[in-house]
Formats: C-alpha cells, sequence, structure tokens
C-alpha cells in the first residue's frame, strides 16, 4: 500500500513537473485564475459553473494588460462569470462582417472608430439605454452622468427602433507632437507655443545636428494622423463653435474658405503645408511610405525629434523602445490667427480624433452580463485602472490625480485634456451620413499637398465648387 | 533507496505511456481538435474505397491566369527623390518590351491596362508587346464600353457599332477581352448585363470584365444589405459566367507582425456558397496603401497565394503591378514597379512566389473545390480563429481519420474528374512567424500520397495512411491520397 501510495505520488509529482501544454496560469491572491494572459478569466470553483463571457477588443496601441485587469477585478466581484478575451488589432475592418454574419459573436466588442452607425440602422446593436441609466457600483452618478457630453451626444442614434444609445465610450484621444524629451534637454530646445516658434524651432534642430536629425517624422500612407494636426489648426484658427457648425452640413457655404468654418480650414492647411512639404525639408525623407510602425521607429531611433501623434504612442511602442527613451507630448502650437480668450490668451483646444467605441451585438448571447461588464468598467475604481495600464484616460468625469508613477508622456497628455476644449468631429446630417457631405471632399488632401501635387486653396475652392454645383442633388438623394 | 529508485523508474515508465500526449500520436486526433472534428476521428466506420489510378496531370491540368491592376502607362513618370513626379516622357519600343518581358518574367500571363490615361495608340502598343512575349492583354475601351450598354440601340445596332470600334485591335491573338467596370453598385446590374449579351454575341470567346466589391464594403457601396443579396443579385442580373473581386488582407498585427484580415478566407467562401459553379477570381495584394501592410518578403506573398488555392480560386490579379500615383487620400506606395519603371524588391518576391504557383498550376487545375476545413493547433489553446468562425462546416472528411498540428491551418477539400481526392492545406500562421507548423495527417484507404509543398514535389512517408509534414509560415502543401 505504502508502495502504490509512493508510485501515485511520484506520478503525480513528474506529472506537475512536466507540462503537457505550453499553457500559462496565474492565479492571484483572490483566487482568480488568467490562463494564457486572458484566453480565460475565471474565479477559482466556478470554473464549470460560470457563465462566458466573450469580449473581441482590438489588440493594438494599449496591449490587453489594461482589459485582462478589469476582467479579472471583475470576475473576482461576479465570479458567475468568466470571461474570454479575443484580442484583434483588425477588429474595426472586420466587425461589419461579424456583425452581418451573425456567426459566432462575441457579446461586447471594442472596435477603433468605424461606422457604428450602420450597424445600428441594420438593427445589428443592442441599445445601451438600459446600461445609461445604470450607476456604476458604490457610486451616485448613472454613466450618462459621468460622461462627456460630447460622447454622450454621439452615441444617441435615430433608428427604425427609436432613439437610443448604442455605443459606449472607450477611449479618449489626446492628440499632439509627442517629442523626444532626452533630446529636447540635450540640445536645450524649447517647447513652442506659437507655430512661429515651431518653424524656429525645426531650423534649430538642422542646424544644432547639421541636419543628420530631422525635425518630423510621419506616417505619410495613412492620412488620419495629418488630421489631428489639420484639425487642431482649424478648430484653433475658427473657434470650437464654428468648426461644430461644419458638421452640420447646413449648406455648401461650409466649404467657403472666405468665411468660417471654411476660412479655418484652408488656415489649417496652409500651417500643414509650412511644415511638411518636401521642399522644406524638415521631415525624414522616404516618410510618405511609411506607415505608423515605421514611422514611429524612426523617432524612437532617434532619426527625428518630434512626431505627430496621440495618446497611444508610447504603450504602442513599449516594447521597441530603449529603456532609457522617454517622450513627451506638447500641445500643438497656436497659428498666428488662432482664437483667443476674453484675457488674450489662446483657447486651449484638443482634437480628439473620432472615437473608438464598445458595442453589444443584438445577437450576443450574455447581453446581461455585458452590459454588467460595461457598468463595471465605468467605476472610478476601474477608470483609474484603465488610466494606470493604458497611460490613457476614459471620457468619464474621474480624478487621475491620485495615480502615481505616471510617465512623462502621459502627465503631458493628461494635462492638455484637463486643460483643453476637448471635441471630435461627427455629424447626423442626411448628407453626411449617406456620404455626399464630407470632411474633405474627394478624400483627405494631406499626402497631395504635401508633395506639392495640390495645393490648400486650389483644394479648397474645387471643394467649394464640387460642393455648390452637387449640394441640392445630395440633398435630394439623401432624403 | 533500491525500492525508491525502482519506484522513480516505474513512475517515468508509467508517465511515457501515459502522460503527456504527442502530437504525432492517433490519439492526438482528440487533442487539439474541436469538439466536431472528434465526432468525425473515428475508423470504425471507413468506407473502403476503391482503387485508383495515378494521374496525369500533364494532361488533365492547365495554366492559372495571373493579371494584374495597373498595366504599363502610356508615358514613363519623370521622378524627384524617387518621390514626387515631376514629368513624364515616351517609352522606346525597347523600353515598352522590356516592361512586358519583366511582366512575363514575373510569372504573369495577362496584362492590364495602364490606371489613368490610356489612348489607342497605346492600346496597339501594349497589344504588340504582349503578343511579342506571349502573354494575353485586356484593354479599357470606354466608347466601346458605352455603345455596348446604350439602351437606345438595338442589339444589332450596338454590335454593329461595336465591331467598328474594335477593327484596330480584335485581331490580335493577345487580345483578350475588355475591361468594363470596377467596383459596380448593383444599380448597374441592368447594364452591365446589356453590355455582357452584347459583347459575346461579337466575341464569345473573350473576355467580358467586371470586378466587384469584396465583403467588407457598406451597402450604400454595393447597393444591397447584405453582401449574399450582393452576389446574388449579380448572377441572377448579370448572367455572368464568373465572380471577381478584390480583398486585400495584409495589415499590421501587434509591433511588427503582419497578419491576415479575418474576412479574407470568408469572402471566397462567401461567393462559393451561393455559387460554386463558376470561375473565381480574386486581387492579392502586392503594394502597401492606407493601413494595408506593404508586402516585405516571399512570406506575405505566398500566403496570400497558398491560402487563395485553399478556398479554390481559379484565377489569381495583383494589386498592383505598375504604380499608381504615390500619396493620394489611399497613400499608395510603389507597387511592383516604381512610376518610373524601375523594379522594387518586391519583384523578386512575387517572382519566387509566382513561380510555386506555377509549378502546381497543372496538379491544382486538374481538381475542383468542394469544401474547406480547418484545424486549430496545438498552440492554439483557445482553440478560436477569427478567419474560420465565419464557415459553417462540418469538418469531416471520409478520407480523413484524424489530423493534428502544432499552428492552425486551412485546408481546401478537392475532387478530381477521376474522383480522386485533392487537399489544398496552408499552414496559417502569421507570415512573419519562425515557427514550425508539424501537421500530421491520417487518411485511410491510403497507400500512397503525392504532395507538392509550394509547387514542389516532395517525397512524404506514408505509414498505414499516415503522413506528416512540416511546414513553415505561408507554405501551402497540396495533397493527394492515393488507393494504388
Amino acid at each position: 500500500m505504502k508502495k502504490l501510495v509512493l508510485i501515485f505520488l511520484l506520478m503525480f509529482l513528474f506529472s506537475a513537473l512536466v507540462s503537457c501544454k505550453d499553457t500559462t496560469e496565474v492565479v492571484n491572491e483572490n483566487g482568480v485564475i488568467v490562463l494564457n494572459n486572458g484566453d480565460k478569466i475565471y474565479k477559482e470553483g466556478y470554473l464549470d459553473s460560470a457563465t462566458t463571457l466573450k469580449i473581441s477588443f482590438t489588440e493594438a496601441g494599449f496591449g490587453r494588460n489594461w482589459l485582462v485587469q478589469i476582467a479579472t477585478q471583475f470576475v473576482d466581484k461576479y465570479p458567475e462569470y468568466m470571461v474570454v478575451l479575443d484580442g484583434d488589432p483588425q477588429l474595426a475592418s472586420s466587425l461589419a462582417t461579424k456583425l452581418e454574419s451573425g456567426r459566432n459573436l462575441s457579446d461586447i466588442f471594442f472596435p477603433l472608430n468605424s461606422p457604428w452607425e450602420t450597424y445600428a440602422y441594420k438593427g445589428w446593436l443592442e441599445p445601451l439605454d438600459d446600461l445609461y441609466e445604470m450607476i456604476p457600483d458604490g457610486e451616485n452618478k448613472t454613466n450618462a452622468e459621468k460622461m462627456d457630453e460630447v460622447y454622450r451626444e454621439y452615441s444617441k442614434l435615430s433608428t427604425a427602433d427609436g432613439t437610443h444609445y448604442y455605443c459606449m465610450p472607450w477611449n479618449d484621444t489626446i492628440t499632439g507632437i509627442c517629442y523626444n524629451y532626452n533630446m529636447f534637454q540635450e540640445y536645450g530646445w524649447n517647447l513652442p507655443t506659437t507655430t512661429d516658434e515651431l518653424e524656429t524651432l525645426c531650423q534649430k534642430i538642422l542646424s544644432d545636428t547639421n541636419g543628420k536629425i530631422k525635425p518630423f517624422a510621419y506616417p505619410g500612407k495613412i492620412g488620419g494622423y495629418f488630421d489631428f494636426l489639420g484639425s487642431t489648426w482649424w478648430m484653433q484658427a475658427s473657434g470650437v463653435d464654428e468648426y461644430k457648425k461644419f458638421f452640420d452640413f447646413e449648406s455648401y457655404d461650409i466649404y467657403n474658405s472666405e468665411i468660417d468654418p471654411g476660412r479655418g480650414k484652408l488656415l489649417a492647411l496652409k500651417e500643414v503645408v509650412r511644415f511638411y512639404s518636401m521642399d522644406k525639408g524638415y521631415c525624414i525623407s522616404g516618410s510618405m511610405s511609411k506607415d505608423h510602425i515605421t514611422s514611429q521607429m524612426d523617432f524612437i531611433n532617434s532619426k527625428a525629434a518630434m512626431i505627430l501623434n496621440a495618446n497611444w504612442l508610447e504603450t504602442e511602442m513599449k516594447d521597441s523602445m530603449d529603456e532609457d527613451f522617454v517622450m513627451g507630448m506638447m500641445r500643438i502650437p497656436y497659428l498666428s490667427n488662432a482664437k483667443k480668450d476674453e484675457n488674450g490668451e489662446f483657447i486651449k483646444v484638443n482634437y480628439v480624433a473620432p472615437p473608438d467605441y464598445i458595442v453589444i451585438p443584438k445577437g450576443a448571447s450574455n447581453i446581461e452580463g455585458a452590459k454588467k461588464f460595461l457598468n463595471f468598467m465605468n467605476t472610478d475604481e476601474m477608470l483609474l485602472l484603465y488610466t494606470k495600464y493604458t497611460g490613457s484616460p476614459r471620457p468619464f468625469d474621474y480624478d487621475t490625480n491620485s495615480l502615481t508613477d505616471l510617465s512623462k508622456f502621459t502627465m503631458d497628455c493628461l494635462k492638455i485634456r484637463e486643460e483643453s476644449n476637448n471635441y471630435f468631429d461627427f455629424s447626423r446630417a442626411k448628407i453626411y451620413q449617406n456620404g455626399y457631405g464630407t470632411k474633405y471632399i474627394g478624400g483627405q488632401p494631406y499626402s497631395a499637398l504635401i508633395r506639392g501635387d495640390n495645393t490648400p486653396e486650389r483644394f479648397c475652392e474645387i471643394e467649394f465648387f464640387e460642393a455648390e454645383d452637387n449640394w441640392s442633388t445630395w440633398q435630394a438623394r439623401s432624403n | 533507496m533500491k525500492k525508491g529508485i525502482i519506484a522513480v523508474v516505474f513512475c517515468c515508465i508509467l508517465f511515457f505511456i501515459f502522460g503527456c500526449e504527442d502530437d504525432t500520436s492517433m490519439d492526438n486526433k482528440n487533442d487539439n481538435t474541436t469538439l466536431k472534428t472528434e465526432s468525425s476521428m473515428t475508423t470504425d466506420n471507413t468506407k473502403v474505397l476503391p482503387k485508383e489510378t495515378m494521374p496525369d496531370f500533364e494532361n488533365t491540368g492547365k495554366e492559372i491566369l495571373i493579371g494584374v491592376w495597373g498595366g504599363i502607362p502610356v508615358q514613363c513618370s519623370i521622378l524627384k527623390n524617387d518621390e514626387v513626379e515631376t514629368g513624364k516622357r515616351n517609352w522606346s519600343d525597347e523600353e515598352l518590351l522590356e516592361q512586358y518581358r519583366w511582366m512575363k518574367d514575373v510569372g504573369i500571363n495577362l496584362a492590364s491596362c495602364p490606371i489613368g490615361y490610356n489612348n489607342e495608340e497605346h492600346n496597339i502598343r501594349m497589344l504588340e508587346a504582349a503578343q511579342e512575349v506571349g502573354i494575353k492583354q485586356m484593354l479599357w475601351d470606354t466608347a466601346l464600353n458605352s455603345c455596348l450598354a446604350d439602351a437606345s440601340l438595338t442589339d444589332e445596332e450596338a454590335i454593329m457599332q461595336a465591331r467598328r470600334l474594335t477593327s484596330e485591335y480584335a485581331e490580335y491573338d493577345s487580345y483578350y477581352g475588355t475591361m468594363y467596370t470596377d467596383e459596380p453598385n448593383s444599380k448597374e446590374f441592368e447594364e452591365i448585363a446589356r453590355a455582357y449579351r452584347r459583347y459575346k454575341m461579337l466575341f464569345p470567346d473573350k473576355m467580358f470584365y467586371v470586378n466587384m466589391f469584396p465583403i467588407y464594403a457598406t451597402s450604400l457601396q454595393t447597393g444591397e444589405e447584405t453582401y449574399k443579396e450582393y452576389i446574388e443579385k449579380y448572377f441572377e442580373v448579370t448572367k455572368m459566367d464568373y465572380f471577381c473581386y478584390d480583398n486585400y488582407p495584409l495589415i499590421r498585427g501587434k509591433g511588427t507582425q503582419t497578419i491576415l484580415t479575418d474576412n479574407f478566407l470568408y469572402n471566397f467562401y462567401a461567393v462559393k456558397e451561393v455559387n460554386n459553379e463558376v470561375p473565381l477570381w480574386t486581387f492579392l495584394q502586392s503594394m502597401g496603401f492606407g493601413n494595408k501592410k506593404d508586402p516585405d518578403c516571399v512570406e506575405d506573398f505566398r500566403i496570400q497565394i497558398n491560402c487563395s488555392l485553399s478556398m479554390g480560386c481559379d484565377a489569381i490579379q495583383w494589386f498592383c503591378y505598375y504604380s499608381p500615383l504615390y500619396g493620394g487620400s489611399e497613400g499608395f506606395v510603389p507597387a511592383i514597379i516604381t512610376l518610373d519603371g524601375k523594379k522594387t524588391e518586391k519583384y523578386d518576391f512575387l517572382k519566387e512566389a509566382m513561380q510555386e504557383l506555377h509549378n502546381l498550376e497543372k496538379i491544382y487545375t486538374s481538381f475542383k473545390w468542394v469544401d474547406v476545413m480547418t484545424n486549430y493547433g496545438s498552440e492554439n489553446a483557445a482553440k478560436n480563429n477569427n478567419a474560420f468562425n465565419y464557415f459553417e462546416i462540418t469538418n469531416t472528411h471520409e478520407r480523413i481519420d484524424a489530423m493534428s498540428s502544432t499552428y492552425d491551418f486551412v485546408m481546401g477539400v478537392f475532387k478530381d474528374e477521376e474522383n480522386r481526392d485533392g487537399f489544398m492545406l496552408t499552414n496559417y500562421d502569421i507570415p512573419s512567424s519562425k515557427n514550425v507548423n508539424h501537421i500530421v495527417l491520417n487518411f485511410n484507404n491510403t497507400t500512397q500520397v503525392l504532395c507538392y509543398i509550394n509547387g514542389t514535389k516532395t517525397e512524404v512517408n506514408v505509414v498505414d495512411g499516415k503522413i506528416e509534414l512540416d511546414l513553415n509560415a505561408s507554405d501551402g502543401a497540396f495533397i493527394i491520397p492515393l488507393n494504388l
């Protein structure tokens, strides 16, 4: 008997020592098990009884750790759930196909910006009105009350099923010019406040480094990054209220570059050309062929002092950066026509960029669990945890000052957000929803402007003529 | 002490007999496959198949058509700093011919019209160059297209006009057909149907070419609520005898990885679900634009090809061959040939991948696609692959008792006219992976297996119907189990 017990004990010992599968299981102090960094997250003892909550998320700039942490806290509090994470870097481009097929749907989707309105119109999304009325545990404001107003407006839509909230905001974006902090310290370069000062800085960078370091890296293949700059300068020049009026699409006069908001657009585009035109020599050669990763590599490899980007940059590149690389985020400098307040101070604006969001598909298996999870995510505790792990805020009312050990980059981003009028553009105008009225008629103009294939004046002029000629047709077709 | 050592040794023996499952063991049929596969993996009721004969692909197979978007332009661009177009110049005859030789050498056998401006003189130059090197040429003739579509003309009038319009070039052997439109809305299908009917009356053996939207197009673009409805309406209204679309799969994954969009495989499947009787054409990605990654290794090209074959594709075209104007709203970068007519490094990658495809083509085209199967590898602990989730398949085959792998794979199921089975297996690991995918397939009624890895015939040992393959990232294997 003793021998048999010994044999079995040794068998157990050997089995434990030699792993059959290359799986990683982490058990935290509360007995929550995280399998393979999120394949399954459940509370010990509940595996067989827990209902599955499947979450598909864009695993890109912010990675996945933030969601693993939140999910861990969630199943600790609600052990009746098991969270299954599906990280998908290209979720936004495949979401429509998934929803249309209705096959193997997750319970929650976290895509990057994409046309959720279309999905709602097609009846693919679960209305979230009840979620908006829920109060996160232990708090006293509803999710709606806690949320930044622009996101609340954005998330509401009138469809055949009535007017409902259909998405929850995911991340708040802060855009700006990221800079190599150590390099700036080494050369004694100051952060510019105005674009005139920025141009002086560019020239200084070239002269101080004998042209070896360029002022800017940029991803020429992806025009969206330039729009951070273009839209910020547009908001500065026209003022946020006039900028918002553009997206009402009330008449083709919005494209008239002699009056706001069109005037602000022209000024902004001219300013982009001022810094990024190939003739100027402020940018790394060959950048037009680069995507976001390759241009960001140029930046962290110190080939350029600055890069136009947003608050996800540090997390996105952390595995590629040297340990001692420090980046900062500067507010986009003010162009000379930027609006000022009654005290003569420049009005601080932050272009948030089209937002990333969260939806629950109507065909999800666990809608109740999904809403519970999202409500849980909106507690102050989880909002702070999110910011701690991503370096990025969510658009809710919570105090990030309690967070310590944030990087310089994150602190710069949070400061910009705190001090700014934060806005992103969206429109419910039919002419926009039907694809006729657009922010830039013919597509984003930046590539052509930078190459010199077009000028800001000609671009805006053609836009105006196009809109003037076709406006009544667009309206008729949209109605 | 002695007793302790004996116990340890005995323990080890017990462990190795009953312990960890091995990828190559028969028991592994239940290991890394899903429940649906597990249920099919019994050998209890294996059907006995009749004896088969060795196939003769030389006589049954044919060339696969390989086309392009972006043919040789009317003029060659002059670039400053390799980036900015500052002017254009005419091609000499030798230069144009050299461009066509490069096309043929890289593996293309169907040239296309240029992007943007074209003229009648250039059409003739292209046809002659194509004829000289021995490839075919598509033309985009807007005057012809207008008359074919013109509803105010009778068919007879339209055909008479079309005959006159094409008189200068229709007799060239290299003339393959006319390009009519790209990504039409369903509202255009009636017009397309009219033009197609008339063109075929005039040129029954030539191609009337239309390229359709991919699965991720919006309803606004397609004109239909769902993609399925878009495909159904296309066949119903136009009565065309093939389906062609473009879906570009290479994007950035985590960090510097390349991954495939998960609707890439599904797009093929979605068309096949509606109509598996007609040829399926697709475009694959040979350049970067927008968020689409610029292919930078042969694996980026190879995996697209092999996946297309696994999904039963009949013809492949590359977007693009000759570069469009760089930048623009889509952020185009150089394609296979730069704007100023030079080869990029992608030329050699494409050439290598195309050679592999051409080596396989007679085998591949001897078979007809029937279905698809998928397998989660043992390393896929979550047993989830978003690209596979769209398929509604039984994932069983009467010829296969078990299958296992280290990483995921997708496998097309084929039959030839003699009822032989064929399987086109593609290693569905990311193209930048350094992992080797060890694959085990257990066939029944099999005494010999023909195996072509990336087009090269490869000896495989067959032990009681079982074969084992080691595939690198992007590799594909066409496998023919035979009961000789």
